[in-house]
């Protein structure tokens, strides 16, 4: 056998080992591997469900209770705000029928940056997903008519409103150079995420048109 | 025929998260050491995942669980260098932090079950950690290098050029020294 037939055998050999050892790996996350373990899962899931719903029963008879004072109400969505996070919730009236009419194509981006792709879903939610030549992700988030919960990292980063154009934007500067930017233009909520600067954001969102 | 298409598509996707997501995760915070980041590497994942879905025949295959691993390995080494870049450091990953990534071989166990020579294990051990995915799905998988750089996103050249870097070292070993195989 030559020796490169054998070295290709070799990089079979130290593939296919590689292979069975992650299919290995992988498989003792299965529920299978563990006897008895499905049971015991979901007597934890129980508890776990009924404890949730303690806490969110407490929490909200709290927000009834103090709604104005504990959360912040922008645009049509609530937020609040813990050290570590900010939670985003949708007051929005909801209607039975998706009205995708109520989407803002982004028309402005900047110039180093290209379109990857789009991801949909109908009704609901579209995000745009585009990435510049440092692989840096700039993705637009818009929703609609949908049950929203967004939870935004609050640490390491400077909160800030602003008003651009005839929109109230409430901005997540963090340290690292990454800017989420949260900002409402009719039902729809829309959320920016990239590390650009402030004029390149400022010029999406005044480039943002409605979809046809 | 569309509507069924889609679901078995999202079927697919749906069984991935719920099969894989805490593996994943595991993985993720193994590297990166950081748990908002690693959840990040699991969402970036899931979406590439998605992108080359149609690359997925069997979801339970020891294939697909390679392929998710690799996809997930790769993203959050992409990440540890966006990272590194944002932070202005220009030093060069530290490999040591990559040692005890679970599910990976034991080169030891390796070398004596098939008897190969030490300086056939010296070579295998030196392959990095991106080599040794692009390895493994080219040989051990079976994909092709179009495949591989698109799961990669690398270029089909890079992929071609990784791999034959990685056989003509082995292949000089074993025409020098002559490695043993069993």
């Amino acid at each position: 056998m030559s020796s490169k037939r054998k070295a290709k055998k070799v990089m079979k050999l130290y593939g296919k080992e590689i292979i069975k050892q992650r299919a290995a790996f992988a498989d003792s996350f299965s529920e299978e591997y563990v006897p008895g373990f499905r049971k015991i899962r979901y007597k934890r899931m129980f508890k776990r469900i009924a404890l949730t719903m303690l806490i969110l029963i407490m929490t909200l008879s709290l927000i009834v209770a103090t709604a104005n004072a504990v959360g912040i109400k922008i645009f049509n969505f609530s937020f609040f705000e813990t050290s570590t996070h900010t939670e985003l919730i949708n007051e929005n009236e909801k209607t039975s029928n998706g009205n995708t009419d109520c989407y803002y194509k982004p028309t402005v981006i900047p110039d180093n940056y290209s379109f990857i792709t789009t991801d949909e879903i109908e009704g609901a939610e579209i995000n745009y997903i585009y990435e510049n030549d440092k692989k840096q992700n700039l993705v637009i988030t818009e929703s609609y008519n949908t049950d929203l919960t967004t939870m935004i990292d609050n640490e390491k980063c400077k909160i800030s409103t602003e008003v651009i154009g005839e929109n109230e934007i409430k901005i997540y500067a963090y340290e690292n150079g990454r800017s989420v930017y949260l900002l409402q233009k009719g039902k729809t909520f829309i959320m920016i995420d990239g590390t650009l600067s402030e004029t390149e954001f400022k010029e999406i969102i005044t480039g943002l048109k409605i979809k046809k | 025929m569309l509507i069924t298409l889609l679901q078995v598509i999202e079927s697919a996707i749906n069984e991935i998260v719920a099969k894989y997501k805490k593996m994943m995760t595991t993985i993720a915070r193994n590297i990166i050491k950081d748990e908002h980041l690693a959840e990040d590497i699991v969402q970036i994942s899931f979406i590439r995942i998605n992108k080359n879905l149609k690359k997925i025949d069997n979801v339970n295959s020891a294939e697909t669980k390679n392929y998710i691993i690799t996809i997930t390995r790769n993203v959050a080494f992409s990440m540890i260098k966006k990272e590194n870049k944002i932070q202005g450091n220009v030093q060069f990953i530290d490999e040591d932090r990559f040692n005890n990534i679970e599910g990976e071989i034991d080169i030891e166990v390796f070398k004596d079950k098939y008897g190969f020579n030490d300086d056939i294990v010296e070579v295998l051990s030196e392959i990095n950690e991106m080599d040794k995915d692009i390895i493994t799905l080219r040989y051990g998988a079976g994909y092709s290098c179009k495949e591989i750089a698109e799961i990669m996103e690398m270029s089909q050249n890079a992929v071609y050029k990784r791999c034959q870097r990685a056989l003509e070292k082995l292949e000089k070993v074993i025409s020098e020294k002559g490695g043993y195989i069993k």
